[in-house]
């Protein structure tokens, strides 16, 4: 049977098409250069897991990984606002490293290291959500609604005040839009579903440690938005399923399995070179970050 | 148009990658195919890529000379890469029970990976057993974790009595801030504190850092007469012994089982002289020499674990064992010899410790008890 791993596949995929899309809001169509993002998606997880294990109900707790996530997007946006570009890059690189330590380090809250085991499946309304099918259309409708709402925003009138906030963000001020509100609104958006995404991965994976949340992650995230093309939403969705599934579809091939390990590795980091060398700004890509 | 070719063509790399090459996977398979027995499949997963991989390869070679030995040829081993990872591990687990229906699975290495892993194992009656995943809290994991490596707890405890056995009372302990380091550092020093020894100074550093200076000026002034290095990563070890020496401190060095690794003795030279490591067995005389005469070498770590837990496994199928629930209840009776000493298994699934003390001697570990 191979459904109940093309299940698991799906699942992974949904809460990665979250991720990438709510990414893209910030980094592609704001032209915030975000590397914090995965932060955003570890709070989420934590706060869902530790709410939950407090007895609070499973859809609250939802609810405020979205929200809490998105206080830390307002924080960071404020934080660094003098800054754009490799600076910006940067300074959120280091709001990973930040968030990844208090993971680490604050072992009366997160356990540390030992991470948090036996998180329970959701229920809301009565109903439990066990086995993986029914998470998988749990994960789907969540998924489903995010995008359309990002689709949504980024369609709106404030949708092209933020990309104008890439293109001439001096341009825009002279009209006496305010970029800063613009910036740290996307931001905040964007935490929110990456915080809700958190709380998806972490009642799906049952086990949550500070390792899902470093540097291996963000280069993920940031491929699946690259090579999906930078401002674009279904760039990132067709992405996403790419980068998910190569690594899987590579489990087939007929390797010995000395060299297993490396050998899928380095067809897989090909295979994205090589996309990247037929579409040098993505497979959907239109715009160029500078 | 261009982007609809495109994806068109992404999708038809999948397809040929995924469907095409699946037929010619099965014939390369490591067994010797038999006809007239149905054929039972073993998974083994653990790290083959990353910075765990020594660790995967050299338990892949014990499961691989249990498997030759053994000669069970109606058993297939599928094998797959988890990178240590807990999602890794969880999509690998899938993949193993739902596409390739094994029955039984040697693995995870890490014990984050192995307690990701294990609520699926139990929901679908598989049973796991890992070689080297020693937190204390794999024993929770439900009947179908099994482990042929003692716990943490019983390593910290038995590390903490002979440093004092030694004549130590001023213990220090440079450990990796991870599920292992963490658990390991625990139960070593409430034990070595319940001893009547002082525990000086506790410093941790992130698993593959090669700057432990700071941690090392730290420990220096605590003027502790041993340090207790607990690490999983071989990069750093080779660190914190060099500068250890660039310190200039003279205190003697006792290393959990990860740092019997050839790779420390190569990377430090003379500044693992005299560390004593305490580990679990690396096996019997007779595996030892049955590992050497198959690769050539001596057994890497976990290796005799790997061994034992392929045989137990093997063992049940040899048994009459076919499905996972059956597999798991013959384990629960498991009682052999194996590699790394006797087998059998208690009701949380886990064994009880065989530990060898090993000294660095001009260069090379000494069996000293």
């Amino acid at each position: 049977m191979i459904w109940p791993y093309l299940t698991h596949l799906l699942i992974l995929i949904g809460i990665y098409v979250i991720l990438t899309v709510s990414l893209n809001l910030a980094l592609g169509y704001t032209g915030l250069l975000n590397l914090g993002h995965v932060a955003f998606f570890g709070i989420g997880a934590y706060t869902s897991a530790l709410l939950t294990k407090a007895g609070v109900p499973f859809l609250l707790a939802f609810i405020i990984a979205g929200i809490f996530a998105s206080i830390f997007g307002y924080l960071l946006v404020l934080a660094t606002r003098k800054l754009k570009g490799d600076y910006l890059a940067l300074a959120t690189l280091g709001f990973s490293f930040v968030i990844y330590s208090l993971m680490l380090n604050w072992t009366g809250l997160t356990r540390g290291p030992l991470g948090i085991p036996g998180i329970e499946k959701p229920s809301f309304f009565g109903l439990t959500i066990s086995s993986t099918y029914s998470y998988l259309i749990f994960v789907a409708v969540i998924c489903i609604l995010s995008v359309f709402v990002i689709y949504r925003i980024v369609k709106s009138p404030f949708g092209r005040l933020l990309e104008a906030t890439r293109d001439d963000e001096m341009g825009l001020r002279v009209l006496g839009k305010n970029t800063f509100k613009l910036k740290y609104k996307a931001m905040m958006i964007s935490a929110f579903f990456a915080g809700i995404a958190g709380s998806l991965f972490a009642h799906y994976i049952t086990y949550i440690d500070p390792s899902y949340f470093t540097i291996p992650e963000i280069i993920l995230l940031l491929s699946i938005v690259i090579v999906g093309g930078i401002a674009s939403i279904k760039g990132s969705i067709v992405s996403t399923f790419v980068i998910l599934l190569i690594p899987e579809a590579l489990r087939f091939l007929a390797l010995s399995s000395s060299i297993l390990g490396p050998a899928r590795q380095v067809i897989y980091a090909m295979i994205l070179l090589g996309i990247l060398l037929l579409r040098p700004r993505g497979i959907f890509g239109r715009v160029d970050l500078e | 148009m261009r982007n609809l070719i495109i994806s068109v063509l992404l999708i038809g790399i999948f397809l040929i990658v995924g469907c095409v090459q699946q037929p010619a996977a099965e014939t390369t398979e490591e067994s010797v195919e038999v006809v007239e027995a149905e054929v039972i499949k073993v998974g083994f997963m653990g790290p083959l890529s990353g910075d765990a991989a020594s660790y995967g390869e050299s338990i892949k070679r014990g499961v691989d000379l249990a498997m030759k030995e053994m000669g069970l040829d109606n058993v297939e081993l599928v094998v797959e890469d988890s990178k240590c990872e807990g999602k890794e591990a969880v999509t690998a687990i899938n993949k193993l029970i739902s596409l390739d229906g094994v029955v039984a699975i040697v693995g995870e290495v890490c014990s984050g990976a192995t307690l990701a892993a294990a609520p699926i194992a139990n929901e679908n009656n598989v049973p796991m057993v890992s070689p080297s995943s020693t937190s204390p809290k794999v024993s929770e994991q439900g009947e179908y974790t099994f482990r042929t490596v003692p716990s943490d707890a019983l390593q910290g405890d038995f590390g903490a009595n002979l440093a004092y056995d030694r004549g130590y009372r001023k213990l220090a302990v440079l450990y990796t801030n991870e599920e292992y380091g963490l658990g390991f550092n625990n139960v070593l020093t409430e034990s070595f504190a319940a001893l009547g020894g002082e525990v000086v100074a506790s410093e941790t550093f992130e698993r593959g850092a090669v700057d432990i200076r700071t941690q090392l000026t730290k420990t220096k002034d605590a003027e502790p007469d041993v340090i207790y290095i607990i690490s999983n990563s071989p990069d750093s070890t080779v660190a914190a012994l060099q500068q250890m020496t660039e310190l200039g401190i003279e205190a003697a060095i006792f290393g959990s089982e990860g740092q019997k690794s050839p790779a420390i003795l190569e990377g430090a030279g003379e500044s693992a002289e005299g560390m004593v490591v305490t580990a679990v067995s690396s096996g019997t005389s007779g595996f030892i020499e049955r590992h050497q005469a198959e690769y050539g070498e001596a057994p890497g770590p976990f290796a005799a674990q790997g061994y034992d837990a392929f045989k137990a496994i093997g063992l049940a199928v040899e048994q009459g064992a076919t499905t996972g629930e059956e597999i798991k209840n013959a384990l629960f009776g498991s009682d052999f010899d194996g590699a790394s000493g006797h087998i059998v298994f208690d009701e949380n699934g886990d064994v009880s410790g065989n530990y060898d003390v090993f000294e660095v001697q001009n260069g090379e570990f000494v069996l000293t008890s």
